[in-house]
């Protein structure tokens, strides 16, 4: 069953990026990072773009000529994933429809669609623990010293 | 016998460092072995940062060049050093007084050993800072940035250095290389670094480092799907 809620990226706590068809995506609480490929890092993308999950499922159908049950279940059991990961949130505000739609940027003939896998790799979390960034910094207001 | 040379250059990169800089050098100038020399790097600093390091009567040296970043910085200074050990210092933090001597212990009973690191201290400098001490990564956590690297400059001749087109994450890009590399690495318990963190150096930690990190990881992935092992587990089929 396709649960029509919308998730949205964990922007405080997450960075991540789609190049050349993967997505790179890092726990900045954990130091846990993630990658998605293929049909995956496409769900990724729509979800940052605002789409709730019907309206992904739909489109990577489309997109992958592939059936909309089977797709809808598999984005549905990604979902699961990454909010149990924490790198999406369900989102308390939905905003309004979203203004443009990132365009499939895949060149030739249609790949096969294979369900989208989570792989996870935490064995940089100590790595990742002083730098890059902590997270959710972003509203620290500093004061600055008056008597220097 | 002889004794072991143990010899080090700590290399400090600065960019209009002059506020925090001379307790950088002090730290290092304070360490209980006295074997150490100091290389200030001027990244195109136009405050007083060359100044206080030209301001020392001996043991530090400064060098200037074009700002090119820190990784650059660095590299520079580990090129015109002549020690066999290379030690790393930001213009913003300072050192435990006995870091390298504790260092120094494990290289002279390991002599494998490539890489010693050690935990970091964060401190918030400014007073409205304690709002954010309880991040859960501000307290005492493994520090794999350059600050609390002791090397074999051997071992880092044999890497390549830092990589010269980062900014932020130079430091995570080395470590996930060295590691790739086999290097022989231990990482101490001990606090070795005091980290500050303010609101100048706060805000690099925005988007650009952490664009930065993400090509690092990429770049970490792919070299290990290229026939290294890697250590991933799925979520989903697990």
């Amino acid at each position: 069953m396709t649960e029509n809620f919308l998730v949205r990226c964990n922007r405080d706590s997450v960075a991540a990026e789609v190049v050349d068809g993967e997505a790179i995506i890092l726990n900045l609480e954990t130091g846990a990072y993630y990658s998605l490929d293929q049909a995956g890092a496409r769900i990724w993308q729509l979800l940052e773009h605002g789409l709730d999950t019907p309206a992904i499922a739909a489109r990577v159908a489309e997109e992958y000529d592939a059936p909309a049950e089977a797709v809808a279940s598999d984005v549905d059991a990604l979902v699961a994933d990454l909010l149990a990961e924490q790198l999406v949130i369900v989102d308390p505000a939905p905003v309004s429809e979203p203004s443009s739609m990132p365009s499939d940027t895949r060149t030739g003939a249609p790949r096969a669609y294979a369900p989208p896998a989570l792989k996870k790799y935490t064995e940089m979390a100590d790595m990742l623990a002083l730098d890059p960034p902590l997270p959710g910094l972003k509203d620290l207001e500093w004061k600055r010293p008056t008597n220097e | 016998m002889e004794a072991p040379d143990e010899r080090v250059t700590c290399v400090i990169p600065v960019h209009n460092g002059g506020r925090y800089l001379r307790q950088a050098i002090d730290s290092v100038l304070a360490q209980n072995m006295k074997d150490v020399v100091v290389l200030v790097i001027d990244d195109g600093s136009t405050d007083d940062s060359v100044a206080i390091a030209c301001s020392y009567p001996d043991r530090v040296h400064c060098l200037s060049q074009a700002r090119g970043g820190p990784a650059v910085a660095r590299n520079h200074g580990a090129r015109s050093a002549e020690t066999p050990y290379l030690a790393f210092l930001d213009q913003d933090d300072w050192w435990a007084p006995d870091k390298l001597a504790r260092q120094l212990g494990h290289f002279a009973r390991r002599p494998d050993l490539d890489v010693s690191i050690g935990h970091v201290q964060s401190v918030w400098a400014d007073e409205q800072g304690t709002r954010e001490a309880d991040q859960p990564r501000s307290g005492i956590v493994p520090g794999f940035i350059p600050g609390t690297m002791l090397v074999r400059a051997s071992a880092f001749a044999r890497m390549g250095g830092f990589d010269n087109r980062l900014w932020y994450v130079d430091g995570l890009d080395w470590f996930a290389r060295a590691l790739d590399h086999n290097l022989a690495f231990e990482i101490l318990p001990d606090v070795l670094l005091f980290h500050r963190v303010h609101a100048d150096n706060l805000s690099r930690r925005g988007g650009e480092s952490r664009s930065e990190a993400l090509q690092v990881l990429r770049a970490a992935l792919a070299r290990r799907r290229q026939g290294l092992p890697i250590a991933a587990d799925n979520t989903r089929d697990t």
